[in-house]
């Protein structure tokens, strides 16, 4: 079930009201996991299985490595938690990629198996589960015996298909939903506000966006270098615009049930650097891979060749965590290069406007590889651009003037909010609930005729 | 709730109430289903030659001199909202003598479907006469359900757009006889012609099912009413179908034998009068007019008769 269709708000209304009268914490996780594997399965019921099956072996994997005293076995149970689930996303994931475009096999050729429909948020979910195994065996917290509570935190609908990837020691506690979560005004208030910022940002700008930034993609070879320029530059708005928008609206929907969900991102593009960014952008990924691939690999305590090499290596593979396609690859190849060269170049704690614009526009650079539907386009792109010629009227793309204009101003108006973010929240605290009602009310309106309504998913379901 | 909450549902409700009213007044006074309806409520009779269709008919068939003939057609308007169109017709007034339909290369792309959904159609018109039971795929797809939701609750949801037209003419003027005359002429680009035929065949030849089984429906309609039915192939630039996908052009030909109804394919007859389009797929004026003369030559010659359809074709029960 997508956030932005007609079915959710039904959905939420009636999980929420629900939630309310359901007796004692229990009942609560009861009737939150159920609404979770219906979320899920509304998609497509069969996969509810895998989830189930991965589930079911964390959970009891966590108890066998928490009760093992002796150091082999614990690792040894890790190892089988691990290798699973990285199997089972290898197969669901990658299977595909290797055999055709690693190995070269023509489609016809491969097995229809192989051919499978990515599970939605499988990247997502099977991450948090390593993660709950991860913590278990480093000791951070006791294995859950209570089934019921491990499932509510792999499954939790508001994060579950696209993250923020929750570690265990701060969602699961919450998650025993004790006390009937605090609706007092401001807090309805706040999460009401996050749930306007997302819907705001993905059904006005993103959506919007995409309209203009796929036809580019979709049809390489037809297009000049200057639109090529522009489609890149809008295209880091659109994906910004839709991973942070779910983001925010994950987080509101969880703040209604008195759970707090982390930050994913905190003004990603007023980075300073590269590594700025990435404490910015994803921040539940970012981290994940610190804590459990960098810093076991030697972090950066170990000699400075070896670091970098690590650094590179955790950004390769956190472009391959996207997508299975070599252009993901080379984009987290690229993001990679950059951390080193920062590391190399710019002492700690140094801080230059020229580095950030030249680290900015480096990450800019990189949505093209994102986005890129393919390395086969490279030619048709490399033909478009020698053999199309530049006219002024191609900047409205495929889209209308006015949509153009209303992309812009829009990404215009949010660049002046994320800029001003701190002052603008304090200030927006102190006002009067009347006029924070009324405000958010209207850009209900403004939302609704504003915004595109074409049920387009999220970018990130895909991983 | 506390009862002070109650004031800001008051206030949504308003706003929706004030931007509904606004919507389905002011903002839609010139679309085409209201320029259509202000031209059929100047004519005194109702017609009897009815021509349902896209814009290949909105801007092609000029009734002009043909009496009590009329252009029903809308922009994007393919043959499921066709098939809704005739049905709405039939239950308010009495049947044609004659219908008029496309047969077109594009009539079965996925495109209509893409459109109707995506809000990007006349929604508030379409809710008004939407009958489910008509659909083809009504049982199978709550998508059809989710749409009525939103068009008949929030049509003006994503419809800024239409602000930036008030006040300004209609982007299509009609006749009093509902077709769009355009003085535009089309310079041959052949980048306007492959960006047209993109976004007709974005994945290539593609039958949906629904525009099928909607067409093969509005002939059964018609053999149970003994409504009369012309099929045209309006004409194409050639630079749009050097871009068509050779199977469309099969698969049109494969469904045109098995039909047990006359086409007038008039679809190469412009092909050395360039200057009769407005761009790579639709006539101007002038290509309306020349069109039109050779039609009335064919009818008057006894060459084309709109006929009843005599059954389904074999193979697509």
């Amino acid at each position: 079930m997508l956030f932005n269709s007609l079915e959710f708000p039904l959905f939420f209304l009636l999980v929420w009201a629900g939630f309310f009268l359901l007796p004692g914490a229990r009942w609560r996780q009861y009737g939150l996991l159920s609404a979770s594997l219906f979320f899920y399965g509304y998609w497509k019921w069969e996969y509810l299985v895998l989830l189930l099956a991965t589930s079911a072996l964390d959970f009891v994997v966590a108890i066998q490595v928490e009760t093992c005293t002796k150091s082999s076995a614990r690792k040894a149970w890790l190892s089988v938690s691990l290798v699973s689930n990285l199997l089972i996303l290898g197969y669901f994931k990658y299977a595909l990629f290797f055999a055709r475009d690693l190995l070269g096999f023509p489609d016809s050729e491969i097995p229809e198996f192989l051919k499978m429909l990515l599970p939605v948020g499988i990247s997502f979910y099977t991450f948090q589960a390593m993660g709950y195994v991860l913590d278990v065996y480093r000791k951070r917290l006791p294995a859950t015996r209570d089934f019921v509570h491990f499932l509510l935190f792999i499954t939790y609908f508001p994060q579950l298909v696209a993250g923020p990837i929750e570690r265990a020691p701060h969602l699961m506690e919450q998650l025993r939903l004790r006390q009937l979560p605090d609706l007092s005004e401001n807090r309805l208030l706040s999460a009401c506000f996050l749930l306007v910022l997302g819907f705001g940002k993905k059904l006005i700008l993103a959506d919007r966006l995409s309209t203009l930034v796929d036809p580019v993609f979709n049809h390489p070879d037809q297009h000049s270098l200057p639109i090529w320029m522009l489609a890149v530059f809008l295209f880091g708005f659109q994906i910004y615009c839709d991973f942070s928008g779910y983001s925010d609206i994950a987080r509101g929907i969880s703040r209604l049930f008195g759970v707090e969900l982390m930050h994913n991102f905190r003004q990603p593009y007023l980075a300073s650097g590269f590594k700025d960014f990435w404490s910015r952008w994803h921040i539940s990924l970012s981290g994940w891979f610190r804590d459990f691939l960098y810093i076991p690999l030697g972090g950066s305590h170990t000699g400075k060749i070896r670091s970098l090499f690590n650094l590179f290596l955790v950004f390769c593979l956190s472009g391959l965590w996207h997508g299975a396609n070599l252009t993901f690859l080379i984009w987290g190849a690229w993001h990679g290069t950059g951390l080193v060269l920062e590391r190399l170049l710019i002492p700690k704690h140094f801080q230059s406007r020229l580095w950030s614009a030249f680290s900015l526009l480096w990450i800019w650079l990189g949505w093209f590889w994102f986005r890129l539907n393919s390395l086969d386009d490279l030619s048709a792109i490399g033909k478009g651009i020698s053999q199309t010629p530049f006219r002024l009227a191609e900047f409205k793309l495929s889209g209308s003037v006015s949509e153009l204009t209303l992309a812009l101003a829009g990404i215009a108006m949010l660049w002046l909010l994320e800029s001003k973010w701190k002052s603008l929240l304090l200030n927006w605290n102190r006002l009067g609930p009347d006029f924070r009602w009324t405000t958010l009310i209207l850009s209900c309106f403004l939302i609704l005729w504003f915004g595109t309504f074409k049920g387009q998913a999220f970018i990130y379901f895909q991983f | 709730m506390r009862r002070s909450n109650w004031k800001y549902l008051v206030l949504a409700l308003l706003i929706h109430l004030f931007s509904l009213g606004i919507y389905s007044t002011l903002l839609r006074i010139n679309s085409l289903n209201e320029q259509k309806q202000r031209a059929l409520d100047s004519i005194g009779d109702f017609p009897k030659f009815w021509a349902l269709g896209d814009s290949h008919v909105l801007l092609g068939w000029n009734p002009e001199n043909m009496p009590s003939t009329f252009n029903f057609a809308t922009t994007s308007e393919y043959y499921a909202l066709n098939l809704q169109r005739l049905n709405d017709l039939l239950q308010k007034h009495q049947k044609p003598e004659a219908l008029i339909l496309p047969f077109e290369l594009h009539s079965f792309s996925p495109l209509g479907r893409k459109l109707w959904l995506g809000h990007e159609m006349d929604d508030v018109f379409w809710a008004g006469i939407y009958n489910p039971a008509l659909n083809p795929e009504e049982k199978s797809g709550s998508v059809f359900r989710r749409w009525w939701i939103g068009a008949r609750f929030f049509p003006y949801a994503g419809q800024f757009y239409q602000w930036t037209q008030l006040g300004k003419s209609p982007v299509y003027p009609l006749t009093k006889q509902g077709v769009a005359l355009s003085d535009e002429v089309y310079d041959g680009n052949p980048e306007a012609a492959r960006k047209r035929a993109c976004s007709h065949f974005p994945n290539g030849h593609q039958v949906d099912s629904l525009q099928l089984q909607s067409f093969l429906a509005i002939l059964k309609l018609c053999r149970e009413k003994k409504i009369p039915v012309l099929l045209v192939s309006f004409p194409v630039h050639p630079s749009y179908r050097a871009e068509v996908p050779s199977a469309s052009f099969r698969f049109l030909d494969s469904l045109e034998t098995t039909l047990p109804l006359p086409v007038l394919n008039t679809r190469h007859l412009f092909d050395s009068c360039t200057h009769c389009f407005m761009d790579p797929d639709h006539l101007n004026r002038r290509g309306a007019n020349a069109l039109m003369h050779k039609i009335r030559d064919e009818v008057k010659a006894g060459r084309i008769t709109p006929k009843i359809p005599a059954a389904t074709p074999p193979g697509f029960e």
